[in-house]
């Protein structure tokens, strides 16, 4: 007969085993950490999820409610019921980069783009005119928050116009184009949004044109629908209007996409979307801008078809236009964006149970004084490290600290003349408002920089000098200005493979200038036995290790950890690493 | 062998639990997901750096006890919860029914009229739930109509109307209560369950209730002048009739009491007598009856803090009230009433009572930090002067508990000829338009003119709530609330616990 647990339930001729079990299980893990080489072989550039593929994917339909009930409570409980332990994301190539796709492609930051690139974004050569002929106007949503309408211009292209409402000045139409500018600069399709300025008499309704009511229901549009519209136009000096134009994408929209799991009518959709690099790290994209609204329902999928006739489901960021400091009717909502949830129980039970005594960032948080346009937007109540959308995104959540890094270098190459020339294309009226903007920008930029930047390694971009014996690499710590060059100090290790624990040498060096430097590998030491190939590394395979230290006395910053391939004439990089300690590639015994 | 074949039979389920919430936590896809299945193969993963994938740390696959342990709560919030609403809620808005449910609730320009569901628990009296409709603007610019209903039960209802006319100029859509307005107001309440303890402060510890029904029909109308939401001046004239039942048999306190008397008159008679302070076999004073009123109230309330909420919520209040009430106990056709209801003195009817009923209630205000935390003390007192020998009926005495100061308490627990409390609150924000308040006071009813006032025979309340801040008219509360006994009590401690939760009533 078999003996029972001492409080019943399973007997224990099955707990014993079921423990000794678990325990062995666990035991497995505790192996030693191998070193995981890299191939002889170029990282993968583009990620080849823009196969053709034969039938368009049925549209997806986002509730809008639903989301947000289901983000907000369902989903983030589950996230603590399955113990969701983050980890890395997928779609991270050999050099710590994110392969071209169908979400993102490489602009700033891993190549020099032109600042009237930049400002150019996804725009066309040919753009709305208002001199080039009459605006057809199809449809109006005079109602609600954002009201507007869609035009077919000359060509026969469709633009969805916005206006500005009464609140904020030009703040609405100038997030959404600058927004715009920004995502597509870092490398995120958007559509191409601009200003327009125009005289009503450009717009003219279609025949079978329709508009919403304040009921949802659509009815026959009459020209007091765009004259509702119109009315919350911003009106300039010369008493034309102004409004955000944004040009239909090219394509079948196919409703959002969403943030978390894969489309499993997409078959080139294999990643977990919450595990994509580039999302996550939109996070703090997101942060910089105050882009709280960054929801699903702010996405785009759409059935894209190639000259050559492929068709793919192609992932579209929109609408901006609450970035900047967008104000809702209910104060203390808006005073709390980026700060907190729409509905954030954590902050609620924290307030609650402290009975006040903690001073929040929305108690102090005040309308910005040089501009009252850009209402709570501001650098004194950003954390960059706490900043949260309006509510969770499951991308954001699993954002980790290798993901905010890789967002931050790319964040680093938004300088002050390309950060300029993007927003010169929101064409502000109001020049303190501007330049309140451009402040607000680069500091809340330089804050995320300051931590973000530094939770891994800022060296960036290493590459072999020509005659192959010299690793060069930039310091974006230095190069933005968030480290001193005089202060730095480089710890170099060289580890190949007689020890993966023990660096064969080891040097201090001082940057170089430009925040450029150049580590020569090439040195007078005996050479590796030839029976020595550890952990399955190939012959010749090595490791160089860059620690970064601030300044004296401080916390060095975790190693850019190169790993290369030595033939004997030349070092070639086969893999990038930016690992969150120190520790040796062998696991430091 | 039976023994085991129960332990197999008693385990299988959860077993069966945890191996189906592992399966599906892991192979498990969300409905939407599930919705379709794709024409062409997916394509395999990429390697995207060419190295094999890292083993599993210990913590790593330690993290696996726990996921299994919670399997099979997440197994409920998965299917029972999540999904089965998914379903319903994408429905409704594949359907529009947001709109259309928003439609219905709302109409008119920029919701100029609504109507909300409500619903009130406040834990000793009857749940109810209920509707509540507003109307703006109606008939003119910068007017409000204001209709309530309420429904707890058969024999449970309440309905009330209200208009507040705009006169001239000071009233905007975003200063809706300031400046001059006329208002008209009529209700109908019934509701069996109202609860009576007493007169005065010599109750004992554990003082018996009785549940009574209340018949109201009321109507009025008033003057405002309103400096701003918070201050102003109003003259309000009200006419109306009451009269009284037994009430509900399904409250706690009021079953013990009643349960020891049975159904026997006399007894319920003598019940009476002890709830209202009296001796056995003395007349009952203050009892309860079916009469008619009429009474003119004003108001004069000077209030220093600002009714913006950005702004600091230092200040003072004063607010003077007195209320002259005349009335006359009714008629021989309610005689078969009377004789049912032990509350009722058949002596009395026909003659007239009358009294004037004055109130100070007096606070200061402390923002601690400018940003909402608000600490306040205030004193409320309010005694009746009888005009005339005819007693005066139970519920035209002063009272504490329940909207009124001691809110730990139940409404009407402290009634008597005159009434005090002082209460000190702390209000905090958590939320948007939420506040959450902590309170504790003590208070008493006493006899006349203060009679009988000592620090000893006082009762102590104490409690905590949030409370929505956005409407005045219809504000959400949840309130968790203590009353202890009195201070000279030989066994002090609490003596009731008041839990609300709801939409308070009222405009």
């Amino acid at each position: 007969m078999t003996k029972r647990s001492h409080r019943g339930g399973l007997p224990r001729s099955i707990v014993w085993p079921l423990v000794g079990l678990t325990l062995a299980w666990l035991a497995l893990g505790c192996q030693r950490s191998t070193l995981r080489p890299f191939p002889l072989a170029p990282p993968m550039l583009e990620d080849h999820d823009r196969q053709h593929v034969e039938a368009m994917p049925e549209p997806y339909f986002s509730g809008l409610i639903w989301d947000f009930v289901d983000q907000t409570f369902f989903r983030s409980l589950n996230r603590y019921l399955t113990v969701d332990a983050t980890r890395p994301s997928v779609n991270v190539n050999a050099w710590d980069e994110v392969p071209d796709s169908s979400w993102f492609e490489n602009r700033l930051g891993a190549f020099e783009l032109s600042e009237q690139t930049l400002a150019r974004g996804a725009c066309p050569e040919n753009l709305l005119r208002a001199e080039d002929g009459p605006w057809i106007v199809t449809a109006a949503k005079p109602n609600g928050a954002n009201p507007g309408f869609i035009i077919r211009d000359t060509e026969g292209r469709g633009w969805l116009l916005k206006f500005d409402g009464h609140e904020q000045g030009e703040r609405a139409t100038a997030a959404d184009v600058f927004g715009s500018r920004i995502y597509h600069a870092a490398g995120f399709h958007s559509p191409c949004n601009i200003i327009v300025e125009f005289d009503p008499s450009v717009l003219e309704i279609a025949d079978d044109a329709e508009a919403e009511d304040a009921r949802g229901r659509d009815v026959p549009m009459a020209q007091h629908h765009v004259q509702q519209v119109l009315d919350a136009a911003f009106v300039l000096p010369d008493g034309r209007l102004r409004a955000s134009a944004s040009l239909f994408l090219p394509g079948i929209p196919l409703g959002p996409w969403r943030y978390q799991g894969t489309w499993r009518e997409d078959p080139n959709d294999v990643i977990p979307h919450e595990d994509r690099r580039e999302l996550r790290g939109a996070r703090l994209l997101a942060a910089w801008l105050n882009h709280f609204d960054a929801r699903e329902q702010n996405t785009l999928a759409i059935w894209y078809t190639e000259e050559d006739g492929t068709q793919y489901v192609k992932h579209y960021y929109l609408d901006f236009g609450d970035c900047l400091g967008s104000r809702w009717a209910q104060d203390g909502l808006s005073r709390r964006f980026g700060n907190a949830y729409y509905f954030d129980a954590a902050e609620i039970l924290l307030d609650l149970f402290s009975f006040g005594l903690a001073l929040r960032p929305w108690d102090t948080v005040t309308v910005n004084e040089e501009a009252h346009e850009l209402g709570y937007f501001d650098v004194e109540h950003f954390d960059p490290v706490r900043w949260k959308v309006g509510y969770p995104n499951p991308a954001f959540v699993r954002m980790q600290a290798e993901d905010g890094a890789w967002m931050a270098r790319i964040i680093a190459a938004f300088d002050h003349a390309r950060v300029r020339a993007m927003l010169d294309e929101a064409r502000i009226v109001d020049t303190a408002f501007d330049a309140e903007v451009m402040r607000v920008l680069m500091a809340r930029r330089r804050l995320i920089l300051e931590h973000w930047l530094l939770v891994r390694s800022p060296l960036d971009a290493p590459r072999i000098s020509a005659d192959g014996g010299t690793v060069c690499l930039d310091d974006l710590a230095i190069q933005t200005g968030v480290l001193a060059p005089e202060e730095v100090r480089y710890t170099t290790r060289f580890f190949d493979g007689t020890s993966w624990d023990r660096p064969r040498w080891s040097e201090t060096l001082t940057p170089g200038a430009g925040g450029q430097s150049c580590i020569p590998l090439l040195r007078d030491m005996t050479p590796r036995p030839a029976d020595v190939t550890s952990a399955g590394a190939p012959e010749g395979y090595a490791i160089l290790d860059v620690v970064l230290t601030p300044h004296a006395g401080a916390t060095p910053v975790p190693p850019l950890r190169i790993h290369l391939v030595d033939d004997g004439a030349t070092f070639t990089i086969v893999g990038i690493e930016r690992p969150g300690d120190a520790t040796p590639p062998g696991g430091g015994r | 062998m039976r023994q085991r074949t129960r332990a197999t039979a008693s385990t299988r389920p959860w077993c069966a639990l945890l191996v189906a919430g592992l399966l599906l936590a892991m192979f498990g896809d969300a409905p939407e997901a599930a919705a379709r299945e794709p024409a062409q193969a997916a394509r395999d993963v990429p390697d995207y750096d060419g190295r094999p994938d890292a083993p599993p740390t210990p913590g790593e696959r330690a993290l696996w006890i726990p996921r299994v342990l919670l399997a099979p709560v997440w197994v409920v919030n998965e299917f029972v919860l999540r999904r089965p609403l998914e379903f319903i809620v994408l429905a409704a808005e594949r359907g529009d029914a947001i709109q259309k449910v928003r439609n219905a609730l709302t109409f008119g320009s920029g919701g100029r009229f609504g109507l909300l569901p409500t619903a009130l628990f406040d834990f000793g009296v009857r749940p109810s739930v209920g509707l509540y409709l507003w109307a703006n603007d109606l008939p003119t610019d910068g007017d409000r109509l204001r209709v309530s209903g309420a429904y707890g039960g058969s024999d449970w209802w309440q309905f009330r109307v209200r208009e507040r006319i705009a006169l001239g100029a000071g009233t905007t859509p975003n200063t809706p209560y300031a400046g001059r307005h006329v208002r008209f107001e009529f209700g109908y309440e019934q509701r069996p369950d109202h609860l009576a303890f007493g007169v005065g402060p010599d109750l004992g510890v554990a003082p018996l209730a009785v549940a009574y029904e209340q018949k109201h029909l009321y109507g009025g109308t008033g003057l405002e002048w309103r400096f701003g939401a918070l201050d102003g001046f109003a003259l309000s004239v009200e006419g109306g009739r009451r009269r009284f039942e037994n009430g509900d048999r399904g409250i706690e306190r009021a079953d013990v009491g009643l349960a020891e008397l049975g159904d026997d008159p006399q007894n319920r008679g003598r019940t009476a007598q002890r709830l209202a302070g009296a001796p056995d076999g003395a007349p009952i004073r203050n009892t309860f009856t079916d009469y008619r009123y009429v009474a003119l109230d004003g108001e004069a309330v000077l209030d220093s803090r600002s009714a913006d909420r950005t702004e600091p919520g230092d200040g003072a209040r004063l607010e003077l009230g007195v209320g002259v009430g005349r009335g006359t106990y009714l008629a021989p056709q309610e005689q078969a009433f009377a004789a049912r209801s032990m509350f009722s003195d058949p002596a009395l009817e026909r003659t007239t009572f009358a009294f004037v009923r004055p109130r100070i209630e007096g606070g200061l205000f402390w923002d601690i930090d400018n940003h909402g935390r608000v600490l306040s003390l205030t004193h409320h007192m309010e005694w009746i002067e009888r005009i005339g020998a005819a007693p005066l009926p139970y519920v035209e005495l002063p009272a504490l508990g329940g909207e009124a100061p001691l809110r730990g308490f139940v409404a009407g627990r402290f009634r008597g000829d005159s009434t005090l409390a002082t209460m000190l609150r702390y209000t905090y924000p958590v939320w948007v338009s939420i506040d959450a308040f902590l309170f504790a006071g003590a208070g008493q009813a006493y006899g006349e003119r203060f009679s009988g006032v000592s620090l000893g025979s006082m009762a102590g309340t104490f409690g905590f709530g949030v409370r929505s801040s956005t409407d005045r008219d219809a504000a959400f509360e949840l309130l968790v609330g203590a009353g202890t006994t009195r201070f000279d009590a030989p066994t002090f401690g609490v003596e009731s616990v008041r839990i609300l939760i709801g939409a308070t009533r009222g405009f």
